[in-house]
């Protein structure tokens, strides 16, 4: 403790020396400008109603009034999140004009139950209906106006990267878009001039102008919608409004702020649109929101895999990657989804050894973080801050500082080293772990590293490598029925004696992520309508090179066996069969030819067509 | 990596091969496509890899007759022609629509016959050129590799490029462990240091582990616990750590090839302790001050009560057993394992001895010690005896006898606790069913009527007859109030 009785905290050492600004801005796991979203988990599943908000509206969502209908009449906001419960919405709803029959407990139990089933989620997934509710499913357009999770930043900045992935602009905040725009996912116009509002909305017309009030859109009556989709906007109906806009210090602009990987953002802006666009009228509602969430899930993978594997490499060359020569990182996926221990193994192994390397990212964030500071307020250098949309000029620039081939450098080293001195004097008593590693100018003899790793090692294991472990695992839908990767308590020996255990992960292809990827290829390149005829070999190829799945290939850095690549190849073979996915009358590989099991949608011409 | 291609590769696949195929028939054709493009291409191109009576030739998508490279026109061509015996070589990623034909007509060289031949001969090769005991040593090294339960994928061509370049450059094979995901260890000519495949693998996990991932550089070399390293050593083993971090395993391990400074037994750790200077007991409660389930005691009746360890009476026919344990680390944490005895032994508050045991020293991170109903048979079933457990160290006064907390002897019922099932969780049992081997199996378990178990989390569990198949269903309240009506 210090004299005057304060903690003699890591951060509050760190804040004695390096201020309290910028230790705000350092004391952090994110870093916006290579990865727009807040190191940490989120619920992908409760992402797209904020989306559809944020293309409505063209700004970020704010407070709506889910607690205050269904939250009861309890004081605090917190009494009052804990009282929103699925039996409180669905008496509530059942006392609405447009409900009848749901009087009784058991037709309460059973609106309940269809509530849950299609539009509502509780904490933690759990089941039954004295649960707090905490996410609302796409089912429909409407669930925009249902404000679950109560907080639009409890997605991490999920929603507003995928608007601005989409909306494809190209000034610093996602504009709305003007009469005449080219674009498929227009921000603030009707819905038919937005791919993803088009395929959500229907039944509901908006009444005025495009930017009209929170209550301009309406639910036409004669509109045929399935029941999921009615409930929904029988929910929403009965909040009254769409949420405020956001208010407050985080703004209610959305940041048009990309991720580096440049080449993945684009792939999945590309996916998502020829998804939507070739499906949405023909798959079954239900269906297709798992599929939708199946490919972001893809696409945000593959996003954040190329990011980590893009800023490892400027941490060796000082330079982010040409677009075209993008990677994501290379994974072995497990086809038999873990029925053939073999493959599970190969697997886990991939993705452990991922695991392994990404331990080392918080550290290159908190490098980046700090080499930004110290440029942002160069004179010269600040000149050169442009990081929106792409911040790849920018990391570059930070690149050649780090690597002292710029003449600014030496003066920011310089401040960096003369501030890990003073640190490592700061927590000599209470941290020697972490002022040893900043003196270490033997093994590190670059400033700006030993203050990345000292800081993050200050900042903890639970704020920094565990916060991107489960960022991994929300981007893949970790054991969830349309998810990318499973994962398993395994107690493991140790080579020194004794066993303990942990959580393996592995990629796997769940028949909805098969259905999706499957479904995705065939459609012809471009705008142009109709299936083409893919090949097994070159779908496997293009599962490869677009998002780095290894299915008869071993990822960099692993050894094995061809026989168990062609049984992992054999295995997903089966499985496209069986799902119908796949057929070839003989063994002929060029004639085993992925088709999709749902028509596609011959859909008129768009403005940009 | 780069691929190292020798000529010893070549010769022993070509002799490989010559085994497999066997035989000659006139117009014979067959074909390999279990090895990686890069490997193939190094084959064809060498001249040295000419299986007898057989003419080779790469299959890809250009001819190239320099590089004995054919397209699969061509190939299909052969096939037809019935000419001398050939034998393609299938680069699988560039070999084009065609090979069809020659998939289902020719006779295939598979990965697992093709190997057999090859790690043989390379074996025998080390055997000749080194000496038996360094191909021991290397066997000895590509089971390690793989790990418990072949973990560790070690795929058959690198098990025979590790034999192949040992016995072509003549080097000790715990100078290419790396090659198999092993740190590598540096032996002298007489071989006195061991084969130091425990401590490589030690080496691999505390430096390059996942679970160590999270540790600093520093941090991680500490935990090794080296012996008299050199400054120049820990430094050059920490940058090293820091510039592989975010590099795949047998990358970061490369880097190793040519720093022998850092390889095993150039670093050498602690040898195990053989004295022991102190004993510590884990208490049995937690940091909230509760009572820890491992132990098998309850908290006491109120609060300030000391806890309770609770017998069955009729343990024996409930199948109820209780059990009492004591754990305690030994100081220093690296005594070797069997270096000490340990008299556990729990006394009455009046210092009667009730039942003693002598464990040996273990080497884990935690000796522990167990008392189950057995050891109280001598006591009836009524009664209460204020007791405590003594742990010392047997013929060491030195070191401090360390005592437990007091805690309550007696007879009763156990609190029950219906403990969670173990299985994996399906949404519904044939889900998991396809899981199984035997067809037979599944049609037993379909057609049984036996109810089944549920466990305290409301999960169906199901126990198949094959090992590691149980799964669990989980079973909705009103599910499960709908059956028992």
């Amino acid at each position: 403790m210090s004299p005057a009785g304060k903690a003699n905290t890591a951060r509050s050492i760190v804040d004695d020396v390096f201020g309290r600004a910028r230790t705000r801005e350092i004391w952090t796991g994110n870093y916006g400008k290579a990865l727009p979203v807040s190191v940490q988990e989120f619920d992908l599943s409760a992402v797209l109603p904020a989306v559809f908000y944020m293309f409505r509206f063209g700004h970020r969502r704010g407070k709506g009034k889910f607690l205050e209908t269904f939250g009861g009449d309890a004081k605090t906001t917190k009494e009052r999140r804990r009282g929103a419960t699925i039996e409180r919405v669905a008496s509530k709803l059942a006392g609405a004009e447009v409900f009848e029959g749901f009087v009784g407990p058991t037709e309460q139990a059973i609106l309940g139950d269809l509530l849950l089933c299609f539009c509502l989620e509780n904490t933690k997934r759990a089941l039954g209906r004295h649960e707090q509710v905490q996410r609302v499913a796409p089912a429909h357009y409407m669930a925009s106006w249902v404000d679950l999770p109560d907080a639009v930043a409890h997605l991490r900045y999920v929603p507003e990267m995928i608007v601005a992935m989409l909306a494809d602009q190209k000034e610093q905040h996602v504009q709305q878009n003007r009469e005449g725009d080219r674009s498929w996912f227009a921000v603030g116009r009707g819905f038919e001039d937005n791919v993803l509002l088009r395929a959500f909305h229907h039944g509901v017309v908006r009444h005025g102008e495009y930017l009209a009030g929170r209550t301009a859109d309406r639910f036409e009556e004669q509109a045929p919608v399935g029941l999921d989709q009615l409930l929904m906007i029988r929910l929403a109906q009965q909040l009254g409004a769409a949420p405020e806009k956001l208010r407050g210090g985080e703004g209610e602009r959305i940041s048009n702020q990309r991720p580096v990987a440049e080449k993945a953002a684009r792939h999945f802006s590309e996916d998502i649109r020829r998804f939507v666009r070739a499906y949405a009228r023909v798959i079954p509602r239900h269906a297709f929101v798992e599929l939708l969430e199946s490919c972001m899930a893809v696409g945000l993978t593959t996003i954040v895999t190329s990011v980590i594997e893009l800023l490892f490499e400027w941490a060796v060359t000082a330079e982010i990657r040409k677009q075209c020569d993008q990677q994501p990182t290379y994974l072995f996926v497990d086809c038999s989804n873990g029925v053939d221990r073999r493959l599970r193994a190969l697997a886990e192994q991939s993705m452990d050894d991922f695991m392994r390397r990404i331990e080392q990212f918080p550290v290159v964030l908190m490098a980046l973080r700090l080499l930004d500071h110290g440029a942002r307020y160069d004179s010269k250098l600040k000149k050169l801050h442009q990081t929106r949309p792409y911040a790849t000029d920018w990391l570059n620039v930070l690149g050649e500082l780090l690597h002292q081939r710029r003449e600014e450098a030496q003066a920011i080293l310089y401040d960096l080293e003369r501030k890990a001195e003073e640190l490592a004097e700061g927590l000599q008593e209470d941290y020697a772990d972490a002022a040893e590693m900043l003196k270490n100018n033997r093994a590190q003899p670059n400033p700006v590293w030993r203050l990345a790793e000292a800081l993050t090692s200050l900042q903890g294991r639970g704020n920094t490598q565990q916060n991107l472990i489960t960022l991994v695992d929300s981007v893949l839908l970790v054991a969830r029925p349309n998810g990318l990767a499973m994962k398993r308590s395994v107690t493991r020996k140790l080579s020194s004696g004794g066993a303990k255990k942990r959580d393996v992960r592995s990629l796997v292809f769940t028949d909805s992520v098969l259905d999706y990827l499957a479904h995705i290829h065939v459609l012809r390149t471009g705008n142009k309508s109709g299936y083409r005829s893919l090949s097994f070999k070159d779908f496997l190829q293009a599962l490869r090179t677009r998002y780095g799945f290894c299915v008869e290939h071993a990822p960099p850095g692993m050894t094995i066996s061809n026989e168990l690549l062609r049984l992992n190849r054999v295995v997903l073979e089966r499985r496209l069969r069986d799902l119908g996915l796949l057929t070839g009358v003989n063994d002929a590989e060029a004639m085993k030819q992925l088709r999709p099991r749902f028509e596609h949608a011959e859909e008129y011409v768009h403005g940009v067509a | 990596m780069s691929m190292v291609w020798l000529e010893l590769h070549a010769r022993l696949l070509a002799n490989a091969f010559e085994k497999v195929l066997g035989k000659l028939e006139p117009g014979a054709m067959a074909f390999v496509r279990c090895l990686t493009p890069d490997v193939v291409e190094a084959l064809a191109e060498d001249i040295i890899f000419a299986p007898s009576a057989w003419k080779v030739w790469r299959v890809a998508d250009a001819a190239d007759a320099t590089a004995r490279t054919i397209t699969a026109d061509r190939a299909v061509e052969l096939r037809e022609s019935k000419g001398e015996p050939v034998l393609l070589l299938v680069d699988t990623t560039r070999a084009g629509a065609g090979m069809d034909g020659i998939y289902s007509a020719a006779r295939e060289v598979d990965e697992a016959s093709l190997f057999n031949q090859a790690l043989r001969l390379a074996g025998n090769e080390v055997t000749s050129r080194l000496s038996r005991e360094a191909r021991l040593h290397a066997e000895q090294a590509i089971k390690k590799a793989r790990g418990f339960g072949h973990r560790f994928s070690v795929s058959p061509w690198t098990e025979f490029d590790f034999l192949v370049r040992i016995a072509a450059e003549r080097r000790r094979p715990g100078e290419l462990l790396y090659l198999l995901g092993l740190w590598p260890v540096k032996q002298d000519d007489e071989g006195g240091s061991g084969d130091g495949l425990d401590v490589s693998r030690l080496f691999v996990d505390r430096l390059l582990g996942t679970a160590v991932a999270g540790l600093t550089p520093a941090q991680r070399v500490e935990t090794l616990k080296l012996l008299n390293p050199s400054e120049e050593q820990i430094t050059d083993l920490e940058r090293l750590l820091r510039s592989v971090a975010a590099k795949p395993l047998l990358s970061a391990l490369s880097e190793l090839a040519d720093k022998t400074h850092l390889w095993v037994n150039a670093l050498q750790i602690e040898g195990a302790a053989e004295i022991i200077q102190s004993i510590e007991l884990t208490s049995w409660r937690t940091n909230t001050g509760r009572i820890a389930r491992w132990s098998g005691l309850i908290d006491g009746p109120d609060d300030g009560d000391p806890p309770v360890f609770v017998l069955d009476p009729d343990a024996d026919k409930t199948g109820d057993y209780s059990k009492l344990e004591v754990r305690w680390k030994a100081r220093p944490d690296n005594l070797a394992k069997g270096a000490v005895e340990y008299r556990v032994v729990i006394v009455t508050d009046m210092d009667e001895e009730l039942v003693s045991r002598e464990v040996s020293h273990t080497g884990k991170k935690e000796e522990k010690c167990r008392f189950t109903n057995d050891d109280f048979s001598m006591l009836n079933d009524d009664a209460l005896i204020g007791a405590k457990v003594v742990v010392s160290v047997i013929g060491n006064n030195e070191v401090e006898v360390q005592e437990s907390e007091e805690f309550t002897i007696r007879f009763g019922k156990p609190p029950g606790h219906e403990p969670a099932g173990v299985g994996k969780k399906v949404r519904t049992f044939s889900e998991g069913l396809i899981e199984l081997n035997e067809r037979e199996i599944v049609s037993a378990i379909a057609s049984s009527t036996e109810t089944l178990a549920v466990d305290s989390k409301g999960f169906v569990l199901l126990r198949t007859p094959q090992r590691g198949k149980s799964f669990r269903v989980f079973q909705p309240s009103l599910l499960r109030e709908v059956e028992q009506q």
